[in-house]
């Protein structure tokens, strides 16, 4: 830091605190968005897992059932849905920000691109529930 | 409603302060008054040493944009009794060095915001004959960019800049989009090069606090956004036609 004179102030340099997530309620978001990749990744492990145990045989997929009802797996599960349902979320109301089709010079509502994200969600949904049940 | 209201003002005096403190005013809380006005009723009636920037009184130059109770705000534009019964705490803008009391350094946006070259860049030096024409739609496209006022809010609100301070931060890369979108500027390709390093758009990481501080709803976010889908067609564009040239 520069000693004081007249033609060179010394100026204050603030530190910039680790915790700075937790100041406002928008940074806590983007980290838990950010934080939330680690369960995309995590399911995307236990999906390939699933396939895995499918092609292994049926003694092999039912050690992969087994192993699902473990309490512990299930309490990842639900944390680990929780933090999905963030993400898809987050990131699907963050098209708008990336995108904004302008008509005329005009910005068109926000919708315009975030609902394109939801219909694609809630058909995936349908799509998988309407397997899963009908199996 | 009580008739007056504790205002806690960041001071920091470099001949005396190793580091910044909170002095109290008690100041009238008047229905009508700005958080600006109390600061100008201290400095006139109370303590004729607080060090602040004001001009305009009207949310145009850009120049009272400080930190109260924790947002970022034009202080000429916020009305004080919203914080009522208070105290309402006032600090200077955050990331940049304070040289005293609400008074910040703002050297490294202007040394940025320069190296954006924020103007209209023509090949042809030569004069036009006559003002380049512009549709509404081309005036569409980047006239939100325009209303950018330099105020520095979004520098403070944005914790990647105060974690990398070379970030080319929020309002430098919306107006260098701003210039981008203009259909009279040439100078797309010398701004590519700056804001397409590291330090530029890619610092960006999408937090979005810098549109949503924005006074007047420039939207910086969208502006970086837009430019890496601009900056990744071009590397497509030189990576698959690199004969191309640009």
């Amino acid at each position: 830091m520069a000693s004081y004179s007249d033609f060179q102030p010394r100026e204050y340099h603030r530190s910039f605190s680790n915790l700075w997530w937790l100041e406002r309620f928008n940074y806590l978001i983007f980290i838990l968005r950010e934080f939330s990749s680690i369960f995309v990744g995590y399911f995307l492990i236990v999906t390939l897992s699933q396939v895995c145990a499918l092609a292994r045989g049926p003694e092999a997929y039912a050690a992969f059932q087994d192993w699902m009802r473990h309490p512990l797996v299930i309490l990842v599960n639900i944390i680990a849905f929780a933090f999905l349902v963030l993400h898809t979320v987050t990131w699907s109301n963050l098209v708008p920000k990336a995108f904004f089709p302008r008509s005329h010079g005009h910005r068109l509502p926000e919708m315009t691109t975030a609902l394109p994200s939801y219909i694609l969600w809630l058909v995936a949904t349908i799509v998988v529930a309407a397997f899963i049940l009908g199996a | 409603m009580a008739d007056t209201i504790v205002i806690e003002v960041a001071r920091y005096s470099p001949e005396s302060d190793a580091e910044p403190r909170f002095q109290k005013y008690e100041v009238p809380l008047r229905g009508d008054w700005m958080v600006l006005d109390a600061l100008n009723y201290i400095k006139d009636k109370l303590d004729g040493s607080l060090t602040y920037r004001w001009s305009c009184r009207m949310g145009i130059c850009g120049s009272c944009g400080m930190v109260v109770n924790g947002y970022e705000r034009l202080t000429c534009e916020t009305l004080l009794a919203q914080f009522a019964p208070g105290p309402v705490r006032v600090e200077p803008l955050r990331h940049f060095p304070i040289a005293r009391d609400l008074v910040i350094d703002m050297t490294d946006f202007l040394d940025k915001l320069t190296r954006v070259k924020p103007w209209i860049v023509r090949k042809d030096k030569t004069p036009p004959p006559r003002e380049y024409i512009q549709t509404p739609e081309q005036l569409g496209a980047f006239k939100q960019y325009s209303n950018c006022i330099n105020c520095m809010l979004c520098y403070s609100a944005c914790p990647v800049y105060g974690i990398d301070p070379h970030f080319i931060g929020p309002a430098a890369l919306a107006l260098a989009e701003r210039y981008n979108l203009d259909s009279r500027d040439q100078g797309a390709d010398q701004r590519l090069d700056i804001l397409s390093q590291h330090d530029g758009i890619w610092d960006c990481t999408v937090i979005g606090e810098c549109s949503e501080v924005c006074p007047k709803e420039v939207d910086p976010s969208l502006a970086i956004q837009e430019f890496k889908l601009t900056a990744t067609k071009e590397w497509f564009k030189s990576f698959l036609m690199p004969w191309g040239g640009k």
